[in-house]
């Protein structure tokens, strides 16, 4: 046992999991059941603190993109869209409709054509707008380089919105919004 | 909400987080699970052990099977079923298991994966769900028969997923 490896090894597993277990806890109850969540999130600590001199001081995306492996080994894709798809559609039942659906579409057409992206598509759009993760960390969770991130989330964006566009004609199109 | 409205739409669908577990009961037991098995050697786990032991296991079945493969010339011998593997998920890099000796006798070389399937959570747990098609396929590069999840896909295209050859049933 290294000296890293001892009591300080332990604090730091604890400092991570204090910072960010609810974060990582969050990402994987989006995608599977609470049970298989928890055991996932177990192993993606384990795995910090066998792993410990490769973790970075910005332990998050390091954290993520574990739990992400983790996960996709234990659950099929299609397993994980199923759960996703419970996830959204408990929001759906609770949250008022009207925030949005006069500017895109209403929340279950979005939801369905979220829901028909890719799943690589729809991992970085929900990297980015769910886990309020900046470009440098949302790269780091996906395993890419920022350059390949920027690339994957401008041609997801992309996509999403020429599905969005598609069906709702009555809806502002969503180009005269976008200053990106 | 910003002035990009596709990010605003995926927000929109944000369902819960975890907000608050990490000091819940769960949270704090979890933690402490994660601590204590830090604090114990590596291999003592029984699902390490067993994985380890499927690996070893593969390397000799999967070399094993293609002796079968090239000196009986068909695909699925009688005892095949003691030289295949299931696989856990379709990916090539993905954990192999052998059959549990007292499984063997269940293969049908007809549907090879029905057995993968009787003894899916034997092999990789309760809590995990059993696919519901299977594919047969050599190993990537090698000769050994396993058994993947077909994850929706038919034999053919699964195989071609991994990079693998389908194995005709029979």
């Amino acid at each position: 046992m290294t000296a890293r490896e001892g009591p300080r090894g332990h604090e730091l597993v604890e400092e991570w999991y204090e910072a960010h277990a609810d974060r990582v806890m969050g990402y994987l109850m989006h995608r599977t059941d609470r049970e298989t969540a928890q055991d996932v999130l177990s192993e993606t600590f384990l795995l910090a603190w066998r792993k410990q001199r490769s973790v970075p001081d910005d332990a998050l995306p390091w954290l993520l993109a574990a739990a992400r492996r983790l996960l996709a080994n234990r659950v099929r894709s299609d397993v994980r869209r199923q759960a996703l798809a419970e996830r959204i559609s408990a929001v759906m039942d609770r949250a008022p409709q009207e925030v949005f659906e006069d500017r895109i579409g209403d929340r279950e057409h979005v939801f369905r054509v979220l829901m028909a992206l890719s799943e690589a598509d729809r991992e970085v759009l929900l990297l980015t707008g769910w886990y309020d993760l900046s470009a440098q960390q949302a790269a780091k969770a996906l395993g890419c380089t920022r350059a390949a991130y920027t690339l994957r989330l401008h041609r997801a964006r992309k996509r999403f919105r020429a599905a969005l566009e598609r069906r709702p004609a009555s809806f502002t199109p969503l180009d005269s919004e976008v200053h990106a | 909400m910003t002035n990009d409205p596709v990010l605003d739409a995926v927000r929109e669908l944000r369902p819960q987080g975890a907000e608050g577990w990490t000091r819940s009961d769960a949270g704090r037991e979890t933690l402490r699970s994660v601590l204590d098995q830090a604090a114990t050697p590596r291999a003592t786990g029984r699902r390490s052990l067993r994985v380890a032991v499927a690996g070893g296991a593969a390397v000799v079945a999967l070399a094993g099977g293609g002796v079968v493969a090239v000196a009986g010339g068909m695909p699925w011998g009688e005892d095949a079923g003691g030289k295949m593997m299931c696989a856990r998920t379709l990916a090539r890099g993905a954990d192999l298991s052998g059959l549990p000796s007292d499984a063997v006798k269940e293969f049908d070389p007809k549907d090879p994966g029905a057995v993968c399937a009787g003894r899916w959570k034997e092999m990789w747990g309760p809590s995990e769900p059993v696919p519901t098609s299977f594919a047969a396929c050599y190993y990537p590069g090698g000769a050994g028969k396993v058994v993947w999840p077909a994850d929706g896909l038919g034999q053919d295209q699964a195989c071609a997923r991994i990079g693998a050859r389908p194995i005709p049933a029979g």
